[in-house]
């Protein structure tokens, strides 16, 4: 009967990403990073472009961020809950928001710090930050796949740490040695290729709520 | 009676009802939630799941309010101190008696 009791917790902690449309959020949010990135990297030195895209890449990061929040709720509370049923959950204790914020902030000055400071000088920062996006990125849908268990989450885990792995190698980015700012590149393909995985996954599993809950079996 | 089958005796009316116990941890889980969540998450018919409601409330378990979303009317369903601090003695003494009896 215990596990009963935790199963039920647990498929009711899990109901939040039941319907991807987390997951298509958290995609859009990292298709556009990874726009940003991809035309930021080949921009030439001195050009507007050059200028803007910083600017631009904060806007995404922190607009994302709040923009995710104010969508999901949005789109909860107007497409999911009508047909589920509404669902309020408790906000998270301080003490358990540390790490999330912590891991956001260090991500972001990690991100702009290498792109300052370290890129345009050496390969290794590159590697350095491949590996801490991978960590990062990878740590956090396997912390999501644990509490909810499914099965599609695992493979965003998957995808991200094989995606972090096969950019992060350093071969192909060594033969972009004419424009070291080229290693943009790879952050910028890394958040296309998470984004995608993320956006085709929730728009499938939204695709399959919508289609089960008009058929009448969850509302 | 052994100490393990005492413990049975011991365990709280209310909630050694597999249809509350599915509802109250439901609720231990969230902030509130409304009853057609409530009745797609248990698998309870409305009539049944209204009857275990009301005696769960009766109990001082869960806090029933009733309001409405635009026009549609909406039932909101929140597990109160005394329901969360039940629960938790109840699990605790699901989990001993488990210990005791393997």
């Amino acid at each position: 009967m215990t596990n009963q009791i935790d199963d039920s917790i647990k498929r009711t902690m899990a109901f939040w990403y039941a319907d991807g449309v987390a997951e298509l959020c958290m995609g859009v949010v990292f298709l556009l990073l990874g726009a940003v990135l991809l035309v930021e990297g080949p921009a030439p030195r001195g050009s507007t472009l050059a200028a803007v895209m910083p600017a631009l890449r904060y806007l995404v990061i922190i607009g994302g961020t709040i923009g995710i929040g104010v969508a999901l709720r949005y789109l909860k509370l107007n497409v999911t809950y009508p047909r589920s049923g509404f669902v309020f959950y408790n906000k998270p204790p301080v003490k358990e928001m540390i790490p999330g914020i912590f891991g956001a902030v260090s991500l972001t000055l990690m991100l702009d710090q290498w792109i300052q400071v370290g890129m345009p000088e050496k390969l290794s920062w590159y590697i350095w930050l491949m590996a801490g996006l991978t960590i990062f990125f990878g740590y956090l849908f396997i912390a999501i796949a644990r509490q909810t268990g499914f099965r599609r989450i695992q493979a965003l885990a998957a995808i991200t740490i094989i995606s972090g792995m096969l950019l992060g190698g350093t071969g192909w980015v060594a033969a972009l040695n004419d424009s070291i700012r080229s290693m943009l590149l790879g952050p910028g393909l890394f958040f296309i290729a998470i984004g995608t995985a993320c956006s085709v996954s929730g728009a499938a599993t939204f695709r399959g709520f919508m289609h089960q809950t008009r058929s009448g079996e969850l509302a | 009676m052994t100490e393990p089958i005492a413990t049975l005796t011991d365990f709280d009316r209310i909630l050694h009802s597999p249809a509350r116990l599915t509802i109250v941890a439901i609720l231990s889980a969230l902030k509130e939630a409304d009853f057609t969540y409530l009745q797609n998450e248990s698998g309870l018919t409305k009539g049944n799941l209204s009857t275990h409601l009301l005696k769960l409330e009766e109990a001082g378990y869960i806090a029933i309010e009733k309001t409405y979303r635009g026009r549609i009317p909406l039932t909101l369903c929140r597990l109160t101190p005394h329901g969360r601090a039940a629960f938790d003695e109840y699990r605790q003494q699901m989990k001993r008696f488990v210990a005791l009896t393997e």
